[in-house]
């Protein structure tokens, strides 16, 4: 018997585990591998739609499904969350004090907003990357009815690395549509010299950004923020006051995985190529907690789970892995509440966007209602 | 042919400094298509004018966008899977149940949708009585003998 665990139930973890589990479907018959799910959550949440709940346009049983309809069901699914993982010998220990040795392990934990790393963000700053913070905007915004806003972000890297840019954008369609634009201003600011980490997409952004009169500040590294005044303080030494902040936290991966010793300056080492975890023998990173120079966004968590799958299923029976991936990433952007473009790159192919639309907007729309599809590893 | 090309590099070279000559080309398929071409740019300039050309542009942005999110690996599962729907939906046990699934449901909807009280234990056993009920029955039963799945 050979024993194979995936930690996290989010698109990655989900994805891996589907399609290994279609993949291995005579061996799992057989009893020759055994396949689980470990995750900390009995439902499965589609984040990206936490941006549409902060504007009102969904709720949670839209985004929220319980995990196992979403398995295969030769997958076992433990809703337990991991305390640590062990490799000599080789187990995944969870909170109920549970072992589940392994053979392979797929790490898929996902990552989580840590806005108490900046002093006052808890007390005076709403995000939009938790449902509980989605929800908690969506209120905040319906009533606000004159000031400033300031989209902030300041931890770097972060989930979905478009949406910050894409709240800009909706924020500005949200007013508009109110008629109260002329009494919002929107300030977007960015830690570096450029309004997107991403060369191209920032090229693309700065002048939509611009054409909706979003005021954008660049080298803006956030050091503190003063609840009493509602002011920004940055490492750059300026102010910056708001009546709303709309920060963006850092992120981290999850404490377990920096307890079990696997990770090295916030992330786990991962082989661009492989996705294999290095220095680790059987071990595969899928999705935000690797340490890779690619977007945490779903898409590449789902892209990456097909190369794990082909490989650990390669591993199980004997024969040598040859899936590889190429950094693909896939991000649909927002433009406003009717409007969006796309972006897709990877390791050696820059982003073009092309010219948003209503169509693409809609195959957005259309996406988030067949993201179960996804999950399920049929597309 | 000669004379229309002449006079096509003629038309060409009031706009040269600005555009460059036609090539040699282009200018052959000018001569050779102008009627056609001529009305598929009224075709076009009139899309254009309309907003169809624009839309016509974003709609094929879909196309580049469904071509940019797929992979090798999921065009091929897609493929598998849309053979596997197919190949059910053709099989020819499948079409004759799904023809007669509809009435089916339809009978049972209507006997359900009564306020008429669940008929007891002996009411179901006299419903065995008749021979159409045998028959259903023991096809569900067949039907149960071959769906566990296959052991190792």
């Amino acid at each position: 018997m050979q024993d194979i665990v995936v930690v996290g139930g989010g698109v990655g973890g989900t994805v891996t585990a589907n399609l290994l589990a279609e993949e291995l479907a005579a061996e799992l018959a057989a009893g020759q591998v055994r396949l689980r799910l470990i995750t900390d959550q009995p439902d499965h949440v589609y984040k990206p739609a936490f941006l549409y709940r902060a504007f009102g346009r969904t709720s949670p049983p839209a985004y929220r499904r319980p995990q196992r309809e979403l398995l295969h069901p030769a997958v076992e699914l433990i809703v337990d969350p991991v305390r640590r993982v062990e490799v000599d010998p080789r187990r995944v220990a969870v909170e109920s004090d549970r072992t589940f040795p392994y053979d392979y392990l797929v790490l898929a934990a996902g990552s989580r907003v840590v806005p108490e790393r900046t002093p006052g963000l808890g007390e005076a700053g709403e995000q939009f990357y938790t449902e509980e913070g989605a929800s908690r905007l969506y209120r905040r915004l319906e009533q606000f009815a004159a000031g400033t806003i300031v989209v902030s972000v300041i931890g770097v890297p972060h989930m979905c690395p478009v949406a910050p840019l894409e709240m800009a954008f909706m924020l500005d369609a949200f007013f508009r549509e109110r008629g109260r634009r002329d009494q919002v201003e929107i300030v977007y600011t960015y830690p570096i010299n450029r309004c997107h980490s991403n060369p191209a997409i920032a090229q693309w952004a700065a002048p939509e950004l611009e054409a909706r009169h979003i005021r954008v500040e660049t080298f803006f590294n956030v050091e503190r923020i003063d609840p009493a005044r509602k002011v920004i303080e940055t490492m750059e030494g300026t102010e910056l006051p708001f009546d709303l902040l709309i920060g963006i936290p850092e992120h981290a991966a999850p404490a377990f995985l920096e307890a079990s010793g696997l990770t090295k300056d916030g992330w786990v080492p991962t082989d661009r190529h492989t996705l294999e975890v290095k220095g680790q023998e059987g071990m595969w990173a899928v999705g935000d907690v690797t340490d890779l120079p690619v977007s945490k966004a779903g898409s590449v968590a789902h892209y990456q789970a097909a190369t794990v799958a082909a490989n650990l299923a390669a591993r199980v029976r004997g024969l040598p892995p040859v899936a590889r991936y190429n950094g693909k990433t896939f991000c649909f952007i927002e433009t406003g509440s009717d409007a969006g473009t796309y972006v897709e790159f990877d390791y050696d192919h820059p982003p073009k966007p092309v010219r948003a639309s209503r169509w693409i907007h809609w195959a957005k729309l259309a996406y988030n209602q067949t993201y179960w599809l996804t999950a399920r590893g049929v597309v | 042919m000669t004379q229309e090309r002449s006079e096509l590099n003629s038309r060409a070279a009031v706009v040269e400094g600005e555009t460059g000559p036609i090539p040699g080309a282009v200018a052959d398929a000018l001569a050779e298509n102008g009627e056609s071409l001529g009305r598929a740019l009224r075709i076009l300039s009139r899309m254009e004018q309309e907003g169809t050309l624009q839309e016509l542009a974003d709609v094929l942005a879909l196309v580049k966008l469904i071509k940019e999110a797929l992979t090798d690996d999921m065009v091929i599962g897609l493929a598998q899977r849309a053979q596997h729907l197919a190949a059910a939906a053709t099989d020819p046990a499948v079409a004759a149940l799904a023809g007669r699934l509809p009435a089916a449901l339809r009978a049972a909807e209507a006997a359900a949708a009564t306020a008429a009280p669940p008929p007891t234990l002996t009411g179901l056993l006299r419903q065995m009585r008749d021979p159409e009920v045998r028959r259903g029955l023991a096809y569900v039963l067949n039907l149960a003998r071959h769906l566990p799945p296959p052991t190792a």
